[in-house]
Formats: structure tokens, sequence, C-alpha cells
């Protein structure tokens, strides 16, 4: 599997994880089923799928925010699951996440002082409260926000703005590795682009790695180095972004690229759809085999029988597909 | 004036020259914009409620009577010579004149100091209760809803069985073994009057522990008493107290109907509830014995419920039609 890792040390390493829910009735949830990747150093790794096929479970996985059914999360080499007191404070000072609806992710009755120093507080970072308000206003000039907003409450402030109150706040213990999931889908088109380049900003100046989760699959391509494929739980295809969007060799990847819309009206007429048949699976009962076989256009006998192993099909391109 | 320097002009795909399409329309934009401003004063969302709150002409009302009556009840029966409990067999029944304002009971007792002293034993069993109330909700409610799983599912069992108690019958029962007075009926009205609160709070925190908030602290290691006192009961806050102020009448006639049942504050404490009892027999003839008492219970319990419904309004303008 080391080829699946990129060739720098990886700081995020994940083996085979599950996170199953339990939905009564003895039916369990597969958001996410035997997950397996890793993160270099300084890399973003985009992670897309549509709604519903677990990239936001993963990520949370990932954060230790739920408990994993299966599997493991190595941080510079070391179970986060098994971490206790100490440690798992000092992970949690170096690991951060970014949430995706910019109004629920702040406390309505914190000033926006008290949200970005909140990291500062828990980990004891701030000596005296003029260090802390020192702090945080250098925090925010660094996301475009004045530091006269401090005293702001989140309410008084647009999606955009709050977003980035939100990112100021994911840096302030000084985080290694962040989680971004889905940061910009709640966001106007103009404002996207905006946190999106701070995001990148921010990677150059911090030296910081992302894992990236979203939907946008023209977004994702622009920000990460490489970029993993998720249906129903399960990685189906991983590669060099510029590799998977020149060349996708999962079926569930070629369809999602053709429905990237062109900005230009003549191609985007003439251009070749691939539409999927039919809705996504539920993870509850996923089909049998490969769990794409029910909408891939070119499902065989051997897909339903056979669940298709996740291997290398060209040099660091990954998919599981029989026939990739 | 437009320019038409070839610099202005921009080629399309067919040829076609198109002016005004300058290199610089399409910079990318610093992605720091610089500063963008905050219109209005900045204002936190407790002041918000305040002012929502004191604008309510009717809850203000509400509130205003209950000051006036807290006051009474504080210097109330020092403001006449009589004292409540001295009978008086010579001036029995006497209607409000200048010496009895209120005038007197059968026994000849002050009816003006004894409503002041009935009105601290309302307002001391209605807040005490209330607190009571506020506490083992909060705490027993918090737990259930931030614990959830197997916990919540037993404690809620337990807060059904005990509201399928009768209160009157843990009051009887209570009085088996206790004297009746004012602390028996608190202790009644506890045993089961906190439920209500801890269901309140265990559906709010329920709703709020997924918001992404929450979440974010988690993912900065807070702990779980910073996660519950910091981020989930301050944002239960309105509930909480909205229900607090409805508690607070409900206790307060609870108290009133036990005393008028017997089962209460005896006899030479005044309670309204007492008072309207003593004057059953003979209210056709004193009406006022029982009048005073009675309107006061209906204004006190009226204006706790217009104070709470201002409350409600104020926290969440949204349920206002």
């Amino acid at each position: 599997m080391s080829a699946i890792k990129k060739q720098s040390t990886p700081i995020v390493e994940v083996n085979n994880l599950s996170k199953f829910f339990p939905v009564g009735g003895g039916q369990t949830l597969k958001a996410v089923n035997d997950l397996t990747l890793a993160i270099g150093a300084g890399e973003t790794l985009g992670v897309v799928g549509e709604s519903g096929c677990g990239k936001s479970t993963a990520g949370r996985t990932i954060m230790r925010l739920y408990e994993p059914t299966g599997g493991e999360t190595l941080y510079q080499g070391k179970n986060i699951y098994k971490m206790r007191g100490s440690e798992l404070k000092k992970l949690r000072q170096e690991m951060a996440m970014i949430f995706q609806d910019p109004y629920a992710s702040l406390n309505p009755r914190f000033s926006i002082l008290d949200i970005i120093a909140e990291p500062l507080d828990i980990h004891g970072l701030a000596g005296s409260s003029k260090e802390r308000k020192m702090k945080v206003e250098k925090l925010l000039e660094m996301v475009g926000l004045r530091s006269e907003h401090a005293n702001r409450y989140p309410h008084e402030f647009s999606g955009g703005q709050r977003q980035r109150i939100g990112i100021a706040r994911s840096l302030a213990a000084g985080p290694k590795f962040i989680v971004c999931d889905e940061p910009i889908s709640a966001l106007d088109v103009s404002i996207q682009a905006q946190v999106v380049n701070l995001l990148q900003e921010l990677q150059r100046s911090m030296g910081l790695t992302y894992l990236f989760i979203a939907h946008d699959l023209s977004m994702v391509k622009h920000i990460s180095d490489r970029v993993a494929v998720m249906y129903l739980g399960k990685m189906v295809e991983l590669a060099e972004s510029s590799e998977l969007y020149a060349n996708p060799k999962h079926p569930y990847t070629q369809a999602l690229l053709s429905a990237i819309p062109v900005p230009d009206p003549e191609v985007e007429a003439t251009k070749e759809r691939i539409v999927l048949q039919g809705d996504l699976p539920s993870p509850i009962n996923p089909p049998s085999g490969c769990p794409f076989r029910t909408r891939c256009p070119y499902a065989t006998e051997k897909c339903a029988a056979e669940v298709p192993p996740f291997r290398q099909v060209a040099d660091g391109h990954w998919a599981s597909c029989h026939y990739a | 004036m437009e320019k038409q320097g070839t610099s202005d002009m921009t080629t399309h795909r067919d040829g076609r020259k198109q002016p005004g399409l300058t290199r610089e329309l399409f910079k990318r934009l610093s992605f720091r914009p610089p500063g963008e401003m905050l219109a209005g004063e900045s204002v936190p969302e407790w002041k918000d409620v305040m002012r929502r709150l004191l604008t309510n002409k009717v809850a203000m009302t509400g509130a205003g009577f209950l000051v006036l009556l807290t006051i009474m009840a504080i210097i109330g029966p020092w403001l006449t010579p009589h004292d409540y409990f001295t009978n008086n067999l010579d001036r029995t029944n006497e209607a409000p004149n200048s010496d009895y304002w209120f005038g007197t009971d059968n026994l000849g007792r002050d009816i003006f100091s004894r409503i002041w002293m009935g009105a601290r034993i309302s307002l001391t069993v209605g807040v005490v209760a209330a607190l009571i109330d506020l506490i083992v909700g909060v705490v027993y409610g918090g737990i259930m809803g931030y614990v959830g799983g197997k916990t919540d599912e037993v404690m809620n069992k337990i807060t059904e069985i005990l509201y399928a108690i009768p209160y009157l019958l843990v009051v009887i029962l209570l009085l088996v073994v206790m004297e009746p007075s004012m602390w028996t009926i608190i202790l009644a009205l506890s045993v089961t009057g906190w439920i209500n609160m801890s269901w309140i709070v265990r559906g709010q925190i329920l709703q709020l522990k997924n918001q992404e908030y929450v979440l974010a602290a988690k993912s900065m290691g807070a702990s779980g008493s910073r996660m519950l006192f910091k981020h989930l009961i301050p944002n239960t806050l309105g509930p909480i107290i909205v229900t607090l102020t409805l508690t607070v009448p409900s206790a307060i006639f609870s108290e009133a109907f036990l005393s008028f049942l017997g089962l209460g504050v005896q006899s030479p404490a005044a309670s309204w509830g007492t008072m309207i009892n003593d004057s059953l027999t003979s209210w056709t003839l004193y009406p006022w014995q029982m009048i005073i008492p009675a309107t006061l219970i209906s204004l006190t319990i009226l204006a706790f419920n217009l104070f709470g419904d201002g409350l409600r309004d104020a926290f969440d303008p949204k349920l206002k039609k």
C-alpha cells in the first residue's frame, strides 16, 4: 500500500478507516467504509464526491470528532484514537478544522474576540488578556478583517466574513494540519475565490497541510495537489490532480468530470456529458461487489460478484475498478 | 472620454476587435480586501433583548406590578400599627376603614398586614420553588442531553415515572411525616416541579450539541464542562428564563390552592389561600375578606405571565405574530 502515500513523509496516514452509524432495527449506515489514504506534509489532498458519500464523516473521523468503527489514523506516526490526556490535547492543537456552515460554526453569544481566542484559552497560549487581544487582532488582520471587529458579534458579519473568522480561529493555536470541510460551499462564487485564495496564501506562508473536502470539482482542481474521489463511503480513485482530470480511470470519476461546465458556450453545447442513471444507493444496504455497479454504464456480472480491489493502474494513480 | 488606443482593444475569437476591455479589468483582486467596514453600533445580543423587553408596554406593566408587590411585601406590614396575628375580638369583621385599611377578619386581625405577610409567603414559595426547579432541572436535563445514549434513556424514564405521581398525593404523604408549612409545600412542589425544566433543557441541548460551533470547540480540545457551560447552557438561556418566569406563577397558585384546602400554611401565619378559606363561610356578608386576597392572587399570576410572555418575545422576536 505504500505507493498510495506520497513520496514526502506523510503527516497523516489513514489506514482502513471505517465509521458505521447504527440506524435502528439492527441496521448500520456505512458512512465511511475501509478508507486508506496518506497526506504528505505541505500537501493539499482534495476529497470529492456527491452528497451523502461520507466525505464529511471521513473528515470528522480523521479529526476524531467521531470515534471510528475500525481502522486507524496516524498523525506523525501515532494512532490518534489511542491518544489520551496531554497527548490528545497536543494533537488538538496541531490539527484544526474549518467548517462548512459559517452561520452555525460560530457561537452566537461569543464576541469575535472570544471566538478566535477560544483555542488560545483551551491550550493556555495567551498569558495576559492584553496578549490575548493582540494575538486575536493579528489573526483578524491576517484574514483580511479589521482589528476593531474583535468586539463585534457573529450576526453582524456576512457569510464570507464569518468564514474568514472561522479560518482565523482555526489558525489561532498554530496547527500543522487543517481539515477544510466544504469551507466554500455555503458562499457566493465571488466570495469563494477570496476564501480559497486566502487558504492558499496561508498554506504558503505557514506551511500548512490541508485535507480539502468539497463537491465543486473545478475548485478542488485549483487548490489540490492530489484528489481522492469517494462513492458510497469508499474511495474509488486517487491521483495527482492534473492526472486525474486529464485521464480519469474510474467510470464514476469520468461521469463527474463530464459534468463540469466549461465557460465557453460553443464547447459547452457540443460537449458530451455522461448522465448517470438512477439514484445513489442507500449506504445502509449497499450493492454487492462494486458499489458503483448499479449506475455504471459498463457493469458486468463480475462487478456484482467481486469487490474490485483498490489498485495502482498507473504510476501514482489508483482506482477501484475491474476494468480501469 | 473613451480611449481608442490599441492597448485598449481586445481581440475576440472570431477576429472582431472590442473596445473598452483592458487588461486591468481582468487583474486579480488582492486576496485581502482592505478591511471591510461594518455599519452601525456593535450591539451584543443581550442588549437587543433588553431593548425589546423594555419597549414592551404590557410586559413592563406586569414587571411594574411585581416590583410594587415586592416592595409592599417587604415594608407593607410596617406601614400600619396593627400586626398580623393579634386577635381583637371587639373589632371583628370590620369593613375597610381609616384605622383598618383593608378591614378585619372574623378574629379581628388586620387584613392589611395579613395581605402583605401573605405576599411574602407567595413570593418566597414562587421564587424558591422556581430556583430549585432551575438548579435541578438544568443540571439533570443538561446531563441527559449532553451524555445521551443509555444514560439519557434511563434518566428520561425516571422523569416520566416521577411525572406520573400526582403532586397532591405527594403533598398529603409528606404531611403525614412533616408539619404542614410553607417549606413542606416547597418540598412537595420541588419533587416533581423540575421535570418540565429538565425536559426543556434536554431538548435544547440535544438540538445544540450537533451544532458546528460545539463540534468546533471539541475539535479544539475543549473539555466536556467547557462545552456544557460555555457553549450549550448559555445558548439555552432564553428558554430557561422563560420557563422560569412561568414556573413562578404556577408555584404561587399551587401554594394558595393547597393552603386553601388546609394542607399548607397554618394560622396564625397568613397566606392568601388560608385567608380565602377563612372568609369562605361568611363571604356574602363580608366580601372584602375574600375579594382582596383573591384579586391579589389573580393579579400576581397575571403579572408573571405577562412578564414571561414579554421575555419570550424579547428572546425570540420571530415567535411574535
